[in-house]
C-alpha cells in the first residue's frame, strides 16, 4: 500500500507581481513513508480506508552542495532569492530547512553536515531580510537520499537542502 | 537469575593444565603470522593477535551429549549444546568434533574420564555435563572442562541453577567458561547487541531499534517504525539504552528503559542533537548538540541533566567514546578540514589528533580492555574498519568494502562487530564480525531484517 513518491505542480497566483518565471511553481510532494491514496476494494466488497498525511509543500527549487561542502555557490544563491523572494510576498508562511547529505559519509558526520547544510540557507536567507523566527533547520543527514543509485549522478543530487512550508500547504 | 555454585574446591593443577594449553597456542599462532605472541603469565594465557589476518587451526573440542536425569527430556539437551557449540565455532578458535567419531559415552557424570578414547580422536578439550530439573520451571547444570592433552581437569567443575526459560543465556555461560578456561581471554558469549532492524525501500527506510542476543537470537524490537531512529548504544549495566529519535521532528537523543519501557528525553538540552555514549560508570554521557553551523560535544549528567561543554572548535565534532577508565575521550572531527581522530580528557582539555593517514577517520570506539581504538576509515572510495593505539601508533585495516561502518566491541575486547552496507538503489545494510587479529570476518543473520548501527552490551550479570 506505499504509493510513489509523486510530484505535482502547483501554480501560485502572486507570482505575477515579481514577473520571474524562474519560480513559476513550488513543487508539492508527499511525506515520507505515508500512503498517497489508500482507499481500495478488497476482494469481500468491504472497503479499507487509511486517512492520508499532510503533504510538505517545497517552496521553489531544490539547493545542491559540493563534496563535504555547505557553502552556497553564486548558482545556487538564485535558487536562494527566488525562494525569499516568494516569502517576502507570503509572510503568513514558516518555513523549515531540510539539509540532507549523500551516502558517502558516516552517519552521525553527515547529521552535523546536513545541520550545516540547512545552518547555511538559514543564514543567507536572515542576510536577505527573512525574518528568523520564520526559519526552522532540521539535519537528515544520508537518512533520506532522493536518489537511490550509489553513484555521483545521484549523489551529486542528494548533497542538498530543501525549503519546505511548515506543516504543508492548507 | 543464574546462580552458581562451585562443584570442586581442589584447584588442582591448574597451572600446568593452562601451560600445556598456552604451547599449543603458540604453534597456532607462530604458524602464521610474524606479529602473534602468546605469553603466559599468573596462570593466564594472553593472546596477542596479529592483525594481518590469517588461518589457524582452531582447537579441537569434544562435546558429548549431556547426561540427562529425570525432568529433562532429549531435546532439551540437543538445543542447549547446539546454542553452546555454535558459540564456540563462531569464534574460529574452535572446532567440534564430529559426533560419529566419538569412542566412549560419557553415561556417568562422576565417573573417570577415558582419556585414551578422546585423545585417539584428536580432542584437545572435552567437556562434560548433566542436565537435572529442579523445579517446575526450573533446572541445573553440572559440568566439567577437561584437557585431554595432559588428562586432567581444566579449573573447577560448576553447577548453574536456573529458570528453564533462561536456557539459552545458560548454555552461553558454559560456552563463556569453557572459553575463558582455555583461551584465558574475558567472556563474552552472554551478552546482547542493540541494532536499527531496517526494512523498504532506501528512499523511505523504516528503522526501528530492536535487541538480541549476541548469537542473533530473540529479535525483539523496542520501537514501532514511525521515526528515524539512529544509533542506540547499551548503558554498562545493560538495563537502558541511549539512542536518537525523529519523534519531536528533528533529531534528539532519548533514553529507553529497558525492564519498564518508559522512553524519556532531556528537556534541558537545546534544538538538535545526537551521538549519545554512556559513561563507563554509567551516570553521564556524551553527545554531539548543533548550534548553527557548530556542533560540538557535550557531557550531560543523567541524574539532573545538567550538561558541561567539552569541545568549542567551530567543527562539526561527533561520534565520542570513553576511555573504559572513563579519564579519557577519544572523538572525530573535521577541524583540520577532514574527519580525523582525536582524544583528550574526559574534562576536554588536552586535545591531540591521532590519525595521520591516508583519508578520512571517523566512528571511533575505546575498546573495553583500553588498548585499542576502533575507527571507520574512508579512503580511495572504500570504507574500511581498522584500529590504532590511543597514542596514535599501530594502525592496522581489518575490513576493505564499499561500505564498512560503526565498529563495537565485544565486551572482551576481542571482536569487532560493524554494518556493511551494499551498494545501488538496493543497497542494503547487514551486521558482520571480525576477530581483532583480522580473522573469521562472518555476517550476523538478522531474520528478514536488514540491520545497521550495532552497539555491544557489556557481560549480562
Amino acid at each position: 500500500m506505499v504509493a510513489k513518491e509523486r510530484f505535482f505542480k502547483m501554480h501560485i497566483t502572486k507570482l505575477t507581481l515579481l514577473g520571474l518565471l524562474l519560480f513559476a511553481f513550488a513543487s508539492c510532494r508527499s511525506s515520507e513513508g505515508s500512503g498517497n491514496y489508500s482507499q481500495s476494494i478488497i476482494g469481500d466488497g468491504s472497503i479499507k480506508i487509511t486517512q492520508l498525511e499532510d503533504n510538505k509543500a517545497q517552496i521553489g527549487e531544490t539547493v545542491f552542495f559540493g563534496i563535504d561542502e555547505s557553502s552556497i555557490s553564486s548558482e545556487m544563491m538564485s535558487v536562494l532569492d527566488a525562494q525569499i523572494s516568494y516569502l517576502k510576498e507570503n509572510k503568513k508562511h514558516s518555513i523549515t530547512i531540510e539539509g540532507h547529505t549523500d551516502e558517502q559519509g558516516t552517519r552521525e558526520y553527515n547529521l552535523g553536515l546536513g545541520a550545516k547544510r540547512s545552518n547555511s540557507v538559514k543564514t543567507y536567507m536572515i542576510s536577505q531580510g527573512v525574518n528568523e523566527d520564520r526559519v526552522e533547520v532540521v539535519t537528515y543527514g544520508k537518512e533520506r537520499p532522493e536518489e537511490l543509485c550509489s553513484e555521483e549522478r545521484c549523489w551529486k543530487k542528494n548533497r542538498r537542502a530543501v525549503t519546505v512550508i511548515a506543516g504543508g500547504f492548507n | 537469575m543464574i546462580s552458581l555454585r562451585f562443584l570442586d574446591r581442589s584447584l588442582g593443577l591448574l597451572k600446568s593444565l593452562k601451560l600445556s594449553l598456552a604451547i599449543k597456542f603458540c604453534i597456532f599462532f607462530l604458524s602464521f603470522g610474524h606479529a602473534n605472541v602468546v605469553v603466559a603469565q599468573n596462570n593466564i594465557i594472553t593472546l596477542e593477535g596479529s592483525v594481518s589476518g590469517g588461518i589457524f587451526e582452531p582447537i579441537k573440542v569434544a562435546l558429548p551429549d549431556f547426561i540427562i536425569r529425570s525432568g529433562i527430556n532429549y531435546g532439551f539437551m540437543k538445543d542447549l549444546l547446539t546454542v553452546l557449540e555454535r558459540d564456540l565455532e563462531n569464534t574460529g578458535l574452535f572446532k567440534k568434533i564430529n559426533r560419529n567419531a566419538y569412542l566412549s559415552k560419557v553415561s556417568e557424570f562422576d565417573a573417570p574420564i577415558q582419556f585414551s578414547d578422546w585423545s585417539l580422536i584428536n580432542a584437545s578439550v572435552l567437556l562434560t555435563a548433566e542436565l537435572e530439573k529442579t523445579g517446575p520451571d526450573e533446572f541445573e547444570i553440572k559440568f566439567r572442562i577437561w584437557d585431554v592433552i595432559s588428562q586432567s581437569k581444566l579449573g573447577k567443575g560448576l553447577k548453574f541453577t536456573s529458570k528453564t526459560a533462561n536456557w539459552r543465556r545458560v548454555a552461553h555461560k558454559v560456552a563463556d567458561e569453557i572459553y575463558n578456561r582455555v583461551t584465558g581471554e574475558g567472556a563474552y558469549f552472554d551478552s546482547k547487541i542493540v541494532f536499527v532492524a531496517e526494512s523498504g525501500p532506501k528512499n523511505k527506510r523504516v528503522k526501528r531499534i530492536a535487541v538480541m542476543d549476541q548469537d542473533g537470537a530473540n529479535v525483539r524490537f523496542l520501537t514501532g517504525g514511525k521515526n528515524i531512529v539512529i544509533k542506540p548504544m547499551f548503558s554498562p549495566s545493560s538495563d537502558s539504552i541511549l539512542y536518537t529519535s525523529y519523534k519531536s521532528g528533528v533529531p534528539r537523543v532519548y533514553k529507553k528503559d529497558l525492564k519498564t519501557g518508559k522512553e524519556s528525553t532531556f528537556k534541558s538540552l537545546p534544538g538538535m542533537n545526537f551521538s549519545p555514549r554512556f559513561s563507563p560508570d554509567g551516570k553521564n554521557f556524551l553527545l554531539s548538540i548543533t548550534s548553527k553551523m557548530n556542533t560540538d560535544i557535550y557531557k550531560v549528567s543523567l541524574s539532573n541533566g545538567k550538561k558541561t561543554r567539552l569541545t568549542d572548535d567551530r567543527a562539526i565534532d561527533t561520534a565520542p567514546s570513553f576511555s573504559p577508565n572513563g579519564e579519557m575521550i577519544v572523538f572525530e572531527s573535521d577541524r583540520s578540514s577532514t574527519q580525523q581522530l582525536y582524544v583528550m580528557r574526559s574534562n576536554g582539555s588536552g586535545v591531540k589528533r591521532i590519525t595521520f593517514g591516508k583519508g578520512r577517520y571517523g566512528e571511533p570506539a575505546w575498546s573495553p580492555r583500553g588498548d585499542l581504538i576502533a575507527f571507520t576509515k574512508m579512503a580511495d572510495g572504500y570504507f574500511y574498519i581498522g584500529v590504532i593505539k590511543p597514542d596514535g601508533t599501530g594502525e592496522k585495516i581489518l575490513t576493505k568494502s564499499s561500505k564498512d561502518q560503526a565498529p563495537t566491541w565485544s565486551p572482551n575486547g576481542r571482536v569487532i562487530m560493524f554494518y556493511r552496507e551494499t551498494l545501488g538503489a538496493r543497497g542494503a545494510p547487514h551486521i558482520y564480525m571480525i576477530d581483532v587479529t583480522g580473522a573469521n570476518l562472518r555476517k550476523m543473520k538478522t531474520g528478514s531484517y536488514f540491520a545497521s548501527d550495532p552497539s555491544w552490551s557489556s557481560l549480562l550479570n
